[in-house]
């Protein structure tokens, strides 16, 4: 049943064009981040006072900032930063919203309606406020902070989405079955039901992806992020004092956001008609 | 149900939100690391005796246990008693620092508000209207590539381009200082300053509702009554606007109700893009400056207004369709 389930979706998902464009749009991205020091030595994003605010030509593709880094080069390394703190916050952000969901789901009563309260609350609260409060409280913030920061502030829609499901696959016949040949909880949970939620937490998780890049370029943005962490969007609001001479320093990474957002906006809405998962409870 | 029974139930319902946001507020606030006394002190840069630091501790009562320092708080909170901002530019009222403050934000957001919900729904209409024809692919590919930029950058751009460049408007506040205006002509100058904040807040939203709304009315579309009535033979312009655009507002209401958050995040963001001085602007300021009590009593104004503007989308749905009400 699970192959079947996944062929259907691969002959659907391979119809729509416009997601294989955002699937390889990630790909390309990933690669770059991966093989950054390659594409773009180190030295290029040190800071060199003697060419500063180059515009873009054929040494600088996209100009120089206002301390004299390259910012093509500040921007494939960028995106290391913007998806190592993506993926943790996600893999954070999975792990909270299953085992909220899943105790929600199956258990149902009185636990059920506490969490899902709880996920009520912080639903209603805009994110940004949340985002601010929680990062403000530290002095020191890493990335690994903000990560897990977006996490606590993004669960609960994806805890419904998990909850739902386990609500609907807890009264199937195969779960019936694996509970009569003595299965526990546990193995129920993660055997039987978890794997066939998974399709809601791989199309939420892909547009969640592009939340957490917006969201961390503006914390930053806003002085709230990690100070030091080469980002994308430390660079735009360097670029804001320049907006008049230095156009490049702030549009170019700017411009690499709106990509990859909208890469993974495509992925996902391919892979939600694809698996035809309901993103709205 | 009766109106007055059915809109009881609902604020009484609030109550239970209201508490729980507060007490998130109050631990996500307190379970931080770092003395707050400490901090504030820190903040004037001068040594400080031990003992001094005790009192102050026990004046603010943070010398109490955690629940016991919640009750407080709530108990100050309720009677309208938002506490002392402690950070060196306020040192005011918290109270007096928002009522100074949130007009201008509540301006931006109602007139960013109107605007989006004009555009998306007029576009969302004529594009489900007309699924997949050039003018329906165009709004949704807008509206794709509006929902996937960065709000701050989106406002950094147009300040490049039509302040910077075409010196046609100016660059950030609400007003010109230091200049004398005739009352008309100080109202252009606000407005003025305020077109790109409010279209950049607008631009992000109307992506967001358009594709809302579009899905909606597609699905409206599909409805066994739609059919019947153009079997009937009503015109395809009634059709669209008498039939499927009523019950296309339905869903619609609940989504602009719920996202008054998005809104307000947009309001965050552009009022330090653009310099204004509303609640936005403050609230990233006493997040930069570590001030507690006033962050606390800001995230409360902030929670209120949200739970409002859900009762009102809540009324206002019973008002549209009774049916709600049993």
């Amino acid at each position: 049943m699970k192959t079947g389930r996944a062929q259907i979706a691969w002959r659907k998902f391979k119809k729509n064009r416009a997601s294989f464009v955002g699937g390889g749009i990630l790909v390309i991205v990933i690669l770059m981040a991966l093989f950054a020091p390659v594409i773009a030595p180190e030295g290029r994003i040190e800071i060199d006072l003697t060419s500063t605010k180059l515009p873009p030509g054929p040494d600088h593709l996209f100009g120089t900032d206002s301390l004299g880094r390259d910012v093509a080069a500040y921007i494939i390394w960028g995106a290391r930063t913007s998806l190592m703190v993506a993926a943790t916050a996600l893999l954070l952000e999975i792990l909270l919203a299953v085992a909220v969901g899943a105790i929600a789901g199956y258990y149902r009563g009185i636990v059920d309606d506490i969490l899902m309260r709880i996920t009520d609350v912080i639903l209603v609260l805009p994110t940004i406020v949340l985002l601010v409060v929680i990062v403000s409280m530290f002095k020191v913030r890493s990335l690994f902070l903000i990560a897990a920061a977006m996490a606590i502030t993004s669960w609960p829609w994806m805890a419904r989405v998990v909850r739902s499901d386990f609500l609907s696959l807890r009264e199937q016949p195969f779960v019936e079955a694996a509970r009569s040949l003595g299965a526990s909880d546990f193995a129920i949970v993660a055997r039987h039901i978890l794997p066939n939620a998974l399709s809601s937490i791989i199309v939420l998780g892909t547009i969640d992806i592009a939340w957490f890049i917006l969201y961390q370029a503006t914390l930053t943005f806003l002085g709230l992020g990690d100070p030091v962490a080469v980002s994308w969007g430390s660079l735009i609001s360097r670029g804001r004092n320049y907006l008049g001479v230095a156009w490049w320093i702030s549009t170019f990474p700017g411009l690499a956001i709106f990509i990859v957002t909208l890469a993974c906006n495509l992925l996902g809405d391919g892979l939600r008609d694809a698996f035809d998962v309901k993103t709205r409870v | 149900m009766g109106l007055a029974a059915y809109i009881t139930k609902r604020i009484l319902l609030v109550v239970p939100t209201f508490f729980v946001a507060t007490v998130i507020i109050f631990l996500l606030i307190h379970v931080a690391p770092g003395d707050p006394i400490q901090l504030m002190f820190a903040e004037s840069g001068h040594p400080v005796s031990p003992l001094i630091v005790q009192q102050v501790r026990t004046r603010l009562g943070l010398d109490q246990p955690l629940h016991v320092q919640y009750l407080i708080w709530i108990g100050k909170m309720l009677t309208g008693d938002l506490g002392v901002s402690y950070s060196a530019q306020f040192g005011r009222p918290v109270l007096s620092l928002i009522t100074e403050r949130i007009w201008l934000t509540v301006g931006i957001m109602v007139t960013a508000e109107a605007l989006s919900i004009v555009f998306a729904l007029a576009l969302g209409v004529v594009a489900a209207a007309r699924q997949y024809s050039v003018i329906d692919n165009l709004c949704s590919v807008s509206a794709l590539l509006g929902y996937s930029m960065p709000t701050f950058w989106i406002g950094l751009v147009l300040i490049m381009v039509f302040s910077v460049w075409l010196g046609l408007l100016p660059t950030f506040g609400v007003m010109t200082y230091g200049v004398e205006f005739p009352p008309i002509q100080r109202v252009i100058d606000i407005a003025t300053h305020l077109i790109l904040p409010v279209l950049v807040i607008s631009f992000s939203y109307t992506a967001y509702l358009f594709r809302m709304v579009r899905s909606n009315m597609l699905e409206v579309l599909r409805q066994d009554y739609i059919t019947t009535a153009r079997a009937k033979g009503v015109k395809e312009r009634m059709v669209i606007y008498k039939h499927a655009l009523r019950n296309t507002l339905l869903p619609t209401v609940t989504l602009v109700g719920l996202s008054v958050g998005f809104i307000l995040s947009g309001a965050v963001v552009v009022e330090t893009v653009f310099s204004i001085p509303g609640l936005g602007s403050l609230f990233i300021e006493l997040a930069l400056k570590r001030d507690y009590p006033a962050l606390m009593g800001l995230s409360l104004v902030i929670t209120i207004m949200v739970l409002l503007a859900n009762l009102c989308t809540d009324i206002a749905y019973s008002l549209i369709d009774p049916r709600i009400r049993y």
